[in-house]
């Protein structure tokens, strides 16, 4: 229980806190419950994702030995010396119940054969495939990279938001009623002892008025 | 020139072709290792040695592989080396100038490293193991056009000609196109003269222009690419693709037209081709039936005249055939493929 001064103005004060805290209390809840929803929102498109992404992967995988198998590794190792680059991705924020989550530009690494830089003439479509598929595989790894952060983000907060409910159901509001029940029974106490004092001045004058 | 003699040696090396029996043992075999087992047994046996000293497993394979068809193809053309057949194998064999001299040149884009370019060189065409070292040690790609032009390469026209219209890096793929063109014109001028092993290989080439061109407008046309993209990707000289028809295939994007197309110029090989197979399948699997086709006829070859180019051409595209069946089937068994799944992949057995 915190110190404090047993007064009037101090129990208005910690009730008032009370009701503050209280307040608090239920946005904070609300604030869980919607962080929840969209938790679960995000949840569900990033399992979609997941899965899609383990056959895309399954898929450019299997596209990539069947081109290393036919056309030789070498034959796929100078396609790629035509293609290589750096992936450049814009990122930006945007606000879900006052978290920051990271949107990462919605940009496509697909290519077509004209943009791959090589000639489709001496390159096979088997190794233009295994490019495609892995393109594909790069697109969703952007896209899932954007819902698993913002999953780790609102995961992160509805943890510290569930903290600060309990802190204060458990803690700071029975710790300010407790107080309040403290100031009230001292108030109450001194009330009762000064109605006690006022009675026992009472007698005593009374006394004296008869002895005169 | 002894043609009796040099059809003889070629007749000597083709026994030495693995047979269809050997490549179904390849197939059974459980394992890479009992693979690389089988391999040493056959007359892959030296290819293997050596490979085996700095490589093991699947690389080993690639590297003996590699070895053999280089090794084989340098031999066949030391037989008709100054004699009046050199430049006809010699077109043959350019195609792997062709891809040394792409691999060099996009490596020279990127900056790669020329020890990681040197894996990807193949010397089994007409430029040798120490010209293409010393292309790769170019610090740029204008470098290499002029080392090219300055040893008196034949590459160099088509190059030199086509630098002057490149802007930036990414236009690189331009010089490829003109290797491309380069590569198709100038066979087309040497077998121009009317003789029978002209003919025969004429016919080969202007068979594999149309299968080009078909297979180009496919994935052309798959991407939607405008006919003024594609304008320089088409080759001309073949026997049933016509230019107009090609552009106006990709102008109207219309896939009845390219069925048609296909039906007209795939040498009876897409005749059950219709629409839905060309929206559901992939390109991939137009082309395994492309490369079957060029396959099947590059080896038939053999059935012309005994004296003539036949043989010798036949058995280029039958070591081709080989060394990629057996590479299909090492990958395979690396990555735990099922026999059906090889049997699948397997260009012509």
């Amino acid at each position: 229980m915190q110190q404090c001064s047993p007064t009037r103005m101090e129990l208005q004060k910690i009730n008032s806190q009370v009701v503050l805290a209280i307040q608090g209390r239920d946005l904070l809840r609300q604030k869980m419950d919607a962080l929840i929803q969209e938790f679960f929102l995000i949840m569900e498109s990033a399992t979609r994702s997941r899965d899609e992404l383990e056959k895309t992967a399954e898929d450019a995988r299997r596209a990539l030995l069947i081109a290393r198998a036919v056309d030789d590794t070498i034959t796929l190792k100078s396609a790629s010396f035509a293609t290589k680059r750096s992936v450049v991705i814009d990122i930006h924020g945007r606000k879900v119940m006052g978290i920051n989550i990271p949107v990462l530009e919605k940009k496509s690494f697909r290519k077509t054969v004209i943009e791959r830089e090589y000639s489709i003439i001496g390159v096979s479509s088997r190794i233009d495939e295994t490019a495609e598929a892995y393109e594909k595989e790069l697109d969703l790894v952007i896209g899932l990279a954007e819902t698993e952060t913002a999953l780790r983000k609102i995961s992160h907060e509805i943890e510290i938001t569930k903290r600060r409910v309990n802190a204060l159901e458990e803690v700071v509001i029975p710790e300010l009623k407790e107080t309040g029940r403290y100031i009230r029974t001292t108030i109450e106490e001194r009330e009762r002892e000064d109605i006690f004092r006022l009675k026992k001045v009472k007698k005593i004058l009374q006394k004296k008025k008869e002895k005169m | 020139m002894d043609r009796g003699y040099v059809n003889a040696r070629v007749r000597g090396m083709r026994s030495r072709i693995v047979s269809n029996d050997f490549i179904i043992r390849l197939i059974d075999d459980p394992d890479i290792e009992s693979l690389i087992d089988d391999l040493e047994l056959s007359y892959f046996r030296e290819d293997i040695e050596r490979s085996s000293l700095l490589y093991s497993g699947i690389n080993c394979v690639e590297q003996a592989l590699r070895r053999n068809i280089t090794r084989n193809f340098q031999k066949l053309f030391s037989l008709v080396e100054g004699k009046e057949w050199e430049s006809l194998i010699e077109i043959f064999l350019s195609k792997w100038d062709i891809a040394n001299l792409k691999t060099i040149i996009r490596s020279k884009k990127i900056h790669a490293r020329p020890d990681e370019v040197l894996e990807c060189l193949v010397p089994a065409g007409s430029l040798d193991e120490a010209t293409l070292i010393e292309l790769n040690r170019e610090p740029d790609v204008r470098s290499v056009i002029n080392l090219l032009a300055t040893w008196r390469i034949k590459y160099a026209i088509p190059l030199t000609r086509t630098m002057k219209d490149i802007k930036d890096s990414t236009q690189t793929f331009l010089l490829e196109y003109a290797l491309d063109h380069y590569y198709y014109d100038r066979a087309l001028s040497l077998l121009s003269k009317e003789t029978y092993d002209n003919s025969i290989l004429r016919d080969l080439i202007k068979t594999e222009i149309d299968l080009v061109n078909l297979k180009s407008l496919l994935i052309l046309a798959r991407d939607k690419i405008s006919p003024a993209d594609a304008e320089h990707i088409y080759i001309e000289g073949g026997n049933q693709t016509k230019r107009i028809e090609f552009l106006r295939i990709l102008e109207n994007n219309l896939i009845d037209d390219l069925v048609e197309y296909c039906k007209k110029t795939g040498y009876g090989l897409f005749q059950d081709i219709s629409r839905d197979s060309i929206l559901l399948s992939r390109v991939s699997a137009f082309e395994r039936e492309i490369d079957r086709f060029l396959v099947k006829k590059g080896v038939s070859c053999a059935y012309n005249d005994p004296l003539s180019i036949g043989l010798p051409l036949s058995y280029l595209w039958e070591k081709f055939n080989e060394v990629t069946n057996i590479r299909i089937i090492a990958w395979c068994k690396e990555t735990g493929l099922t026999d059906e799944q090889v049997r699948e992949e397997l260009v012509y057995v």
